[in-house]
């Protein structure tokens, strides 16, 4: 027969002081996998980030490049008071430059889909991709200073901002 | 615990034993299954860092070399696949940007005076491919490296997506082609694993989803503003895909 008087428990404070401490060993490594998680597609969304930011640059430079002149006219007239887009459909010689807006989504590149191929463009396709692309021009003499700024506020912890520097001139 | 009155023997009772057995198997397997979780959420997160890592590289090799190399040329995705995965090229002289010597060679002038290097294979199974100097959606792009000789085809380089043995797709790269035929007036290589020059620059474990250059290579006469833009995508089982994507500029050119 059991002895209901002498029966040893754990009292209601130990058994929470166990459930917390079990808490722990459980949430903190799965703390530190939901953060990798987070870092790893930081880092792949900064790398794709990265990419089309110097892809920015690389095409105006490819414009400076076919025409000083038409460079310079453009440029002024389109960018220098306020942020730019700029884009190219693969076949022309030069891309296409237009203004737009940081603060609103005229900025924003589209996911366009071509024979099962993916790729960003501004103003074409039906997809919107988390990425904004614009271009801050500022000019002093004939030298110009283009900052290709790539940025996602798809997750308000782990803000993508990219600003790419390069200076170019149109001798 | 029971007692036995008698002999004051302490003891589990069965039953004590298998619930306790069941509570421990219980915690025990919770245990297990969130430590088989963590080591496989890290294998994942480990996989993705090295996708991404991968497309970077990636990246970064085909802008270097196709920044400082000229010429550049693109084909039919399908035409390519059908040959294949074969890249045959007429082994002439290369238009390199100001170099008025080679464009002065008369194996890279056509009838209208103006040089042109675009070239047709003569080959069957690959009938009407051309290599041009602008083609969108490409799956190679073939160019003269910045150190190569502009005399001859045979020196190339080549970015191209090919099948691996086992099948699946990577990037490999070519930087010689094969000389064929007696006089050596076309060479050609393929972007398999059949190719002993054809480097795999991808590792294995990552495929290559596909990849498509938009050559703007303009003539090889007067190529004021050679571009080429570069898409890719990778995927791996076990840490995702990339669709990554770059515009590249020439570097030689002369500014008009």
């Amino acid at each position: 027969m059991y002895n209901l008087q002498k029966i040893k428990a754990l009292t209601i404070v130990e058994t929470l002081i166990t459930l917390l401490a079990m808490s722990f060993m459980i949430a903190g490594p799965i703390f530190f996998i939901s953060r990798s998680f987070s870092y790893s597609h930081y880092l792949q969304k900064k790398t794709i980030a990265n990419s089309l930011a110097q892809e920015g640059l690389e095409l105006v430079t490819s414009w400076r490049n076919n025409s000083t002149t038409t460079f310079s006219s453009t440029v002024d007239s389109v960018c220098l008071n306020s942020s730019c887009a700029v884009d190219w459909n693969g076949s022309s010689d030069i891309p296409t430059l237009r203004s737009c807006s940081q603060e609103n989504e005229s900025c924003r590149l589209y996911l366009y889909s071509e024979n099962g191929i993916q790729m960003f463009r501004h103003g074409i396709g039906t997809e919107a991709s988390p990425y904004l692309r614009s271009l801050n021009i500022s000019k002093s003499g004939n030298a110009y200073i283009i900052e290709s700024r790539v940025w996602s506020e798809e997750d308000p912890i782990f803000k993508i901002d990219v600003k790419l520097k390069k200076i170019i001139y149109a001798l | 615990m029971l007692k036995n009155g008698k002999n004051k023997i302490k003891a589990f009772s069965l039953v004590e034993i298998i619930i306790s057995l069941a509570i421990f198997s219980f915690i025990f397997s919770i245990v297990i299954g969130i430590a088989l979780m963590l080591v496989r959420a890290q294998s994942k997160v480990q996989s993705q860092v090295f996708v991404t890592q991968t497309a970077q590289t990636l990246v970064n090799d085909m802008s270097q070399s196709l920044r400082y190399g000229y010429a550049y040329f693109g084909g039919d995705r399908i035409q390519y696949t059908n040959s294949g995965y074969k890249i045959r090229l007429e082994n002439k002289a290369i238009a390199k940007p100001g170099d008025l010597d080679i464009q002065q060679n008369q194996n890279c002038i056509q009838s209208n005076g103006t040089l042109n290097c675009s070239l047709v294979s003569p080959d069957t199974e690959i009938t009407n491919s051309q290599l041009v100097n602008n083609r969108q959606d490409s799956p190679f792009i073939v160019f003269e490296s910045k150190d190569g000789d502009p005399y001859t085809y045979a020196d190339q380089n080549a970015y191209c997506i090919g099948p691996r043995s086992d099948g699946t797709m990577t990037l490999y790269k070519l930087e010689t082609f094969k000389e064929i035929e007696t006089n050596g007036s076309y060479v050609e290589d393929f972007c398999n694993s059949s190719s002993n020059s054809a480097q795999d620059m991808i590792p294995d474990g990552i495929n290559l989803d596909y990849v498509s250059f938009d050559v703007n290579g303009q003539s090889s006469e007067n190529p004021t503003n050679p571009m080429v833009r570069v898409k890719l995508k990778l995927t791996s089982e076990i840490g995702g895909e990339i669709l990554i994507q770059t515009t590249i500029t020439q570097r030689l050119v002369q500014i008009l």
